[in-house]
């Protein structure tokens, strides 16, 4: 598909994935143009670029959820995070200005979950609030403040009081969040 | 047991396909269902969102998908899947939907290639935007807490550009064209033709007055005077398009006449109305999610936690400080929950000790304020004494030009740091300090505009003894064109103040912050970048500009170009100065603030302008108003002008009739608003009620030039007659008589509205009549005395309740609207017959006066000095405009917390209806399993069990079947 020597997509492949994501076509193109130079040589859309060489990217560095999210958006067999330009754009999209709120709740409860489970347990809150506030020592909620704020959290928003957040239960929490959708996104 | 749907009911969560059954949940499906038909406006609002295809996709749920894919029309892109899936799905329902051929594929092409066409436009439309890169670049680094500030700066910018481009339309064009082209022109002047009716005083008074000696310098002119002039507005600015004092045309005869004082008048009306409409209109959405925040204040630590990281943040220092400012809130905000059950537990004694203190620091807080006032004022009344003496000393003219704007600047720099140590006395959480600290910070900024303005308009205007003018004409020849300087002198200087700042501390500070490695300058830290400040600091301009726009038109171009160097200024600032606070300022709830600390900017604004237009005679020696006594006054004449029909409707709204009815219909739409609000039910209209006004007011329509007091005694006897000789016997004649005719013919029915229309029928004359005939209350009490026995008795003996029944709940409603009605009809005679027809010569009390109304005016001109022009000020256009834009401000805010209310109702409403939908779903998933255990169970042979679940299960979904 992507053979031609430019960088540019074939045009099909470019309005199918406008089809597909929330990208405008000059969003795609420079997506391209980026993964591109993360796999430093002109491949098919479907060689896959290693988490590593994609946490590199500065949009990305600095988040402290990069590698959950490299996690969710790959499609990869053997769970290594590792991104095809496709799953590129899907993280994209999800990110992106026009992408509906429930697209981005989905993904952030899945970034959020971090062992996978399908519900937001203690642990996950925790490590959650960690991600947020940083590890450092001296930077951390003491075990006090911790057990409070996550009994703050569930008591807001765990309406069926099972003791998690289960995804339509985040979703709503999230819809009535005012940051949220000005707040989850990434500006390539 | 691996089946999925078993995993599914097990009560452990942790399975990994349980979320499967989750994303099943008809909640959720209608909640992705309801946000996508918001969003693409489909017509089918949450409706059977029952089963719809599943996230994951999974071998059980193919089928049902096959089932009801014809439902399932998102579109693609909005399923959370991979690519991979997301191609297979399109192809999937390209083939269910039949490959489309021949005119259905044309349209799909042209539907597809507008819907392209319509996007690449808007692209385009947004990359002509602003500053697109530069925010965007802001927005990448540093989140949406500080991109507020600077969407909000350029939403000043475009504000400010507008509001020049209306001056420059309506203003300057007209004039600049006059100039360059051989129009014929009439000038203003005092002693032209145009000396008019308005102007009492004596001719040598005039002459006094309309001197307006040249202020150019006169011989050899040094460099730096033209500095001094170029900074203060004076010199060779005076004359030019800067100031109001240049505008001296009044009529411009091309085709038709151009009337500039009206056009100048009308120009400054509509800028402050523009600013107005625009702040609300922008305001208006985050105004509405603060109420809903206000309802449900408990989502706090979820919207913290769960929309707490900001994904745009690339820069690794502002990803840190990002960290430590949500750990710094979340532990203010642990604490303030706990500080809130300390304050719950303190004693009586500690209260009392915290009050006082509270009370103590205040007081501290108004001495501050006022003693900055007073400096202030006596900064103003000394520049302005000094600046009409001659100095030789060049810094120190520049000096006193500009002692005003240096005072204001060090008060506004003094003061937060004051407040911000004496809050932490007062004892508050810690988020009422900010936001109280804030406050106090605003109220000082444009309070100490307001104490200017008013020093200054206490030396324009001076006493009434020896201004033979109005204003002190010694001194200010052009007085507004003065106070156009003050206002370019105040703009000039705070922007030198902001660039000063940026180059001259922040950026050395910056620089011995980071090369000096001792503990003193590592104490000091980098400047950190406050956003309530910077806004704070623009809306001081943009409220300078507001006020400064009538004195010097152009003021609107040079706050453009000075926002857009501080756009840049504060750019670079912040990129390489100084570091973001530490204190987070959230982006949805900035925007709302800032706008409401605009409109506060804008209310004060308006204050003076609108002072100045009505009340402050202009001066007679410049300008476009030269021949007013004020400047509003050209608004009467041009009314007069008008041909007969139009000037007299004109005059109609704005007499004081109309103003006071207006009024009191906002307040009553206020009223009913509120009163929704509270009720928070929508009223039920019954049938009658749609009928029965229509009948009502064509009724009353007729009977409303007749002579007033008969149709009252005529209703009284009417009804009594009816209750006496129609019910009566036809209740004997149907009760004592066999015949079919009697019986179809049936007993009357107490019908409840026609019975509500003839008492408010009643009620309606007697509001009309007791203008022409005071004692007709008397009569109608007595009649709904006696009618009230009559009904009694007619309803007892002669009917029959009705067979429609009325309800006490919607009746009562309806019951007071008819009423209403009735007042509004009744109110409108009564008001024309005051304030329109003369009232007869021969009798009444009203003799002596040409109208009714007119004793009113002659009163006030009899109280006392102060009294009446209290209430004759009360009484102007200018007060019943202000109450009209507050009232209807305040029709706003109860509209919107409406709409807040509807929200969180309608929000309230779906979940329940939600839960419903999920409990249904999830007992027929419940069932589904039985049966399968059924299908299995034999081999196992619990066929005892089984007897007793179909049993329990098939009547709870046969009752549920039955519910749908």
């Amino acid at each position: 598909m992507g053979g031609t020597a430019s960088h540019n997509l074939p045009k099909e492949l470019l309005s199918e994935y406008q089809e597909l994501t929330f990208l405008t076509k000059q969003e795609i193109n420079e997506a391209h143009k980026k993964f591109c130079q993360l796999q430093g040589r002109e491949t098919g859309p479907n060689e896959r670029v290693s988490m590593q060489n994609i946490l590199t990217l500065p949009e990305l560095k600095s988040n402290p959820f990069r590698e959950r999210i490299c996690h969710v958006f790959s499609t990869s067999d053997r769970k290594d995070g590792s991104l095809s330009f496709e799953d590129f754009l899907d993280l994209l999209s999800a990110f992106s200005d026009s992408a509906t709120l429930e697209i981005k709740s989905h993904y952030a409860f899945r970034i959020f979950d971090f062992d996978d489970d399908g519900t937001l347990d203690g642990g996950d809150l925790r490590k959650l609030v960690n991600c947020l506030t940083g590890e450092t020592d001296d930077a951390c909620l003491t075990p006090e403040e911790m057990r409070q704020l996550i009994g703050n959290i569930l008591e807001e928003s765990d309406i069926d009081k099972d003791g998690t957040v289960n995804l339509s239960e985040f979703q709503h929490v999230i819809s009535r969040s005012p940051d949220f959708v000005s707040s989850f996104k990434i500006v390539l | 047991m691996m089946d999925p749907t078993d995993a599914v009911f097990s009560t452990d969560r942790r399975v990994p396909s349980s979320h499967l059954l989750l994303d099943q949940l008809p909640s959720y499906q209608s909640l992705l269902y309801r946000r996508k038909s918001n969003t693409s406006g489909s017509a089918r609002r949450r409706g059977s969102g029952r089963v719809r295809q599943p996230s994951v996709i999974s071998e059980k749920w193919l089928e049902q998908k096959a089932v009801h894919s014809g439902e399932d029309l998102r579109p693609v892109r909005e399923l959370p899947k991979s690519m991979e899936d997301k191609r297979q799905e399109k192809e999937q329902r390209l083939q269910q939907g039949g490959a489309p051929m021949g005119w259905g594929l044309w349209r799909l092409n042209i539907h597809r290639s507008l819907k392209r066409l319509k996007e690449d436009g808007m692209d385009l439309l947004s990359s002509l935007q602003l500053w697109r890169a530069d925010v965007h670049l802001i927005e990448g680094m540093f989140g949406t807490g500080i991109l507020s500030y600077f969407s909000f700066l350029r939403f000043l910018v475009l504000l400010n550009f507008i509001m020049f481009l209306l001056m420059f339309v309506f203003v300057m064009l007209p004039v600049i064209i006059t100039s360059h082209t051989s129009l014929d022109i009439t000038y203003s002047s005092t002693d032209g033709t145009h000396t008019s009716l308005d102007i009492t005083y004596s001719s040598t008074d005039v002459r006094e007055c309309s001197v307006y000696p040249s202020s150019s310098r006169q011989g050899l002119v040094v460099f730096h005077q033209h500095i001094t002039d170029l900074l203060s507005g004076t010199g060779f600015l005076e004359q030019t398009y800067l100031f109001y004092g240049y505008y001296r045309l009044e009529f411009i005869h091309s085709a038709f006449s151009y009337n500039l004082p009206l056009a100048y008048l009308l120009t400054t009306v509509s800028y402050l109305m523009l600013s107005l409409v625009w702040i609300v209109k922008r305001s208006a959405s985050g105004f509405k999610r603060k109420l809903i925040q206000d309802e449900d204040r408990f989502q706090s630590f979820c919207n913290k936690i769960f929309a707490g990281w900001d994904f745009c943040i690339t820069n690794e220092n502002a990803a840190r400080l990002k960290r430590s400012s949500l750990l710094y809130e979340l532990k203010t905000d642990l604490e303030e929950e706990r500080i809130k059950q300390k304050m719950a537990n303190r004693t009586r004694s500690e209260r009392c000790r915290i009050y006082t203190l509270r009370a103590a620091v205040n007081l501290f807080v108004v001495a501050v304020l006022i003693s900055c006032f007073y400096c202030i004022y006596i900064a103003t009344v000394f520049s302005q004494r000094k600046q009409a003496e001659e100095q030789g000393n060049f810094l120190f003219e520049l000096m006193v030009e500009y002692l005003p704007s240096i005072v204001i600047t060090l008060a506004n720099f003094i003061t937060p740091l004051i407040f911000n140590l004496i809050i932490s006395f007062e004892d508050y959480s810690p988020a009422f300090e900010i936001r109280f600290t804030l406050m106090r910070c605003v109220f000082m900024r444009l309070a100490s505009i307001g104490v200017l303005l008013f020093s200054l308009w206490s030396q324009i205007t001076c006493g009434s003894a020896h201004c033979s003018c109005g204003y002190n004409h010694q001194r200010y020849p052009c007085w507004e064109t003065h106070v156009g300087q003050e206002m370019y002198k105040l703009v000039i200087f705070d922007f030198l103040i902001i660039a000063a700042v940026t180059i001259f501390i922040e950026f050395p500070r910056k620089i011995i912050v980071n090369h000096c490695d001792c503990a003193l300058a590592k104490w000091w830290g980098q400047q950190e970048f406050a956003i309530p400040q910077n806004v704070l600091e623009i809306v001081y301009g943009q409220t300078i500009c507001w006020i400064g726009t009538f004195y010097c038109p152009l003021l609107p171009a040079i706050n453009t170009v000075k926002y857009f160097l501080v756009f840049y200024l504060k750019k670079v600032s912040l990129m390489s100065n100084c570091r973001p606070a530490t204190r987070p300022f959230r982006a949805s709830s900035s925007n709302f603030f800032f706008l409401v600390v605009l409109l506060i900017g804008l209310g004060l604004a308006s204050v003076p302008v609108t002072v100045s237009i009505a009340e402050i005679p202009p001066s007679r020696a410049c300008g476009p108003f030269m021949n007013y006594t004020s400047s509003w006054k050209v608004v009467p004449r041009v009314i007069t002008q008008l041909p007969q029909g139009l000037s007299s409707v004109l005059m109609a709204l704005a007499s004081e009739a109309c103003a006071v009815s207006l009024f009191v219909i906002t307040c009553h739409l206020h009223w009913f608003g509120s009163d929704q609000v509270k009720n928070q039910g929508p009223v039920r209209k019954t049938p009658p009620s749609v009928q029965t006004p229509r009948y009502f007011v064509s009724h009353l329509g007729v009977m409303v030039y007749t002579y007033v007091p008969s149709p009252m005694i005529f209703d009284f006897l009417i009804i009594a007659a009816v209750t006496i000789f129609i019910e009566f016997p036809r209740k004997i004649i149907v009760n004592h008589c066999d015949c079919a005719l009697a019986k179809w013919w049936g007993q009357q029915e107490f019908a409840i509205p026609q019975n509500v229309l003839e008492i408010v029928y009643g009620q309606t004359i007697c509001w009309i009549g007791t203008f022409y005939c005071p004692l007709l209350p008397a009569i109608n009490t007595v009649k709904y005395f006696l009618v009230f026995y009559l009904k009694k008795v007619s309803l007892m003996s002669n009917c029959r309740p009705a067979t429609r029944p009325f309800r006490a709940s919607s009746s009562n409603f309806f019951f007071l609207v008819v009423l209403l009605i009735g007042l509004g009809l009744a109110s409108v005679p009564v008001t024309v017959s005051i304030a329109e027809i003369p009232p007869s010569r021969a009798c009444g009390p009203f003799m002596n006066y040409t109208s009714s109304w007119k004793v009113v005016p002659r009163v006030i001109t009899q109280l006392p000095q102060g009294l009446s022009s209290v209430l004759m000020a009360l009484a102007s256009e200018a007060c019943a405009v202000s109450l009209f834009v507050i009232t209807c401000l305040g029709m706003f805010y109860v509209i919107a917390l409406a709409g807040a209310h509807k929200r969180v109702i309608e929000q309230l409403r779906d979940q329940l209806a939600m839960e419903g939908r999920d409990k249904r779903f999830l007992i027929q998933k419940l069932c589904q399993a039985q049966q399968e255990l059924f299908a299995r169970s034999p081999d196992r042979g619990c066929h005892g069990n089984r007897r007793d679940d179909e049993v329990y299960f098939v009547p709870s979904s046969a009752v549920l079947e039955t519910r749908a």
